[in-house]
């Protein structure tokens, strides 16, 4: 089963042609070169794989790789917590 | 002090022209459009302008400008909608909605002002537009200056085109927006597909046809002729610029659109109306289009073919398109440049794409070769381009 982080990746590539390695700490517009269009492709894009409705207020805080994969995390156990309840 | 701040602001950063010894934007032309053409004093071969049919200096479009010119004068200076309509916009827009497809069509100064108007005219934050992730920057302008909330999809990806429609009904309207001919990629798109996945959830279908009129389809009527869409229920643009070799930018829709864009489409209905100069040359060109089509169009594809042949062999990296326009993958924005100093200094001219026109490291570097390659033109061009490569 792969992890968020290789699920995150795998949709950035989805969404632009990177040819060299993305790690977490990479910035999404420094790095990446994501532009506004690639980011909204990128939130429905995990939006529809994760079953999960991405906050705009929280895109504004996302810089790096490592902040959609924190966001993602962090709502995955929001919803464990919430199950287990 | 304040002013000073302001006019600080507008500093060009010319680094990347500097470092390459080359600026590729804004040279003087000098001459009409031929397969050739001078800049600066120089003889260029044209691989740059859009002159797909190299009909722009067809001696029965200059005497139809002419013509109105002697009829009309150079402006009717006034708006459409007050005394800048002429019985020649009446039937120039008649004939563009017959050409390309469409119930009615306007005719505004320029496509970029077509789809700046457009949008703005239709949609407002209560609507979603899923556009194409490679549509024209006019396109982009106007869906944001609308308000509609704007979602883009894969280029040409009818998957994921699909899982956006799914779940976009909660809007009060879906558009679809993209171009048929993607002007620096040169794909095409699948429309068929798009319109058919319009009808199937409900969206409404908007096509930018500025490089496919006068281009696709068996009598170059653009692209609802190419996919064999009959009884358009969508919105078409078009620039009359490009293939169609003049200038002003055309929406066809349905009637009642039409009409009421006609009042209410700010970006015409305050724009001082096209020339009649420009009218007269759309309506030749029409003509010549029904008349010279099939000899235009192959001329045009076997030139296409021998500068992508050429280019593949000398180990350019191409992008797939599949229309007449040939690019090549160069980099990043000095890289770009660099590589269009060497066709300038080769005597061929090309259009570089740097960022933000394009993405960052996406450079392209544009070759459109018209109807109007002569032979001797063309073997010219390939040397060249062996040359360039290798050079």
């Amino acid at each position: 089963m792969k992890t968020t982080e290789e699920k995150v990746i795998e949709i950035i590539r989805s969404v632009k042609e990177i040819k060299y390695p993305i790690t977490p700490e990479m910035s999404l517009t420094d790095d990446l070169y994501l532009d506004s269009l690639d980011m909204l492709m990128v939130i429905n894009t995990i939006e529809s794989n994760f079953s999960y409705k991405v906050d705009m207020g929280e895109v504004e805080r996302i810089k790096t790789v490592g902040d959609i994969i924190r966001t993602l995390e962090a709502e995955k156990s929001k919803t464990l917590i919430h199950e287990k309840h | 002090m304040k002013n000073t701040d302001f006019y600080n602001r507008f500093v060009l950063d010319m680094g990347v022209v500097e470092k390459a010894g080359h600026n590729p934007y804004y040279h003087q032309v000098q001459s009409e459009l031929s397969d050739e053409i001078i800049l600066e004093g120089e003889r260029f071969i044209d691989l740059a302008s859009n002159n797909y049919l190299g009909i722009a200096n067809h001696p029965e479009l200059k005497r139809a400008c002419i013509n109105a010119i002697e009829k009309y004068g150079s402006s009717l200076c006034a708006t459409p909608v007050c005394s800048g309509y002429s019985e020649l916009h009446q039937r120039v827009e008649q004939k563009i909605s017959e050409f390309t497809g469409t119930e009615r069509a306007l005719i505004y100064p320029s496509c970029y002002q077509a789809n700046l108007g457009l949008f703005t005219a239709i949609a407002n934050p209560e609507d979603i537009i899923l556009v194409d992730r490679c549509a024209h920057s006019s396109l982009l302008e106007g869906i944001k200056s609308s308000g509609a909330k704007i979602s883009p999809f894969k280029h040409n990806d009818m998957n994921y085109l699909e899982m956006l429609l799914q779940k976009s009904g909660q809007h009060r309207n879906i558009f679809v927006v993209t171009e048929s001919v993607f002007s620096t990629e040169g794909t095409i798109a699948s429309f068929k597909e798009i319109n058919e996945l319009c009808l199937k959830y409900d969206a409404i279908p908007i096509v930018d046809d500025s490089h496919g009129i006068g281009v696709l389809g068996n009598n170059g009527h653009g692209i609802l002729e190419h996919s064999g869409i009959s009884d358009y229920q969508g919105i078409y643009t078009a620039s009359l610029g490009k293939a169609l070799a003049n200038i002003g930018g055309a929406i066809g829709g349905k009637k009642s659109l039409i009409q009421w864009m006609q009042y209410y489409s700010s970006n015409l209905v305050y724009s001082t109306a096209i020339s009649p100069s420009s009218l007269a040359g759309i309506e030749a060109v029409l003509d010549i289009i029904r008349l010279e089509f099939p000899e235009l169009s192959k001329r045009m594809w076997s030139a296409k073919w021998r500068i992508e042949k050429a280019l593949l062999s000398a180990g350019f990296d191409l992008t797939s398109g599949k229309a007449p326009i040939t690019s090549i993958r160069a980099g990043n924005s000095l890289e770009t440049i660099q590589l269009s100093k060497s066709f300038w200094d080769n005597r061929i001219m090309t259009t570089a794409f740097v960022y933000p026109s394009v993405p960052q490291n996406e450079g392209r570097i544009r070759l459109i070769a018209g109807a109007n390659m002569r032979e001797e033109t063309l073997q010219r061009a390939e040397e060249a381009i062996g040359r360039i490569r290798h050079g």
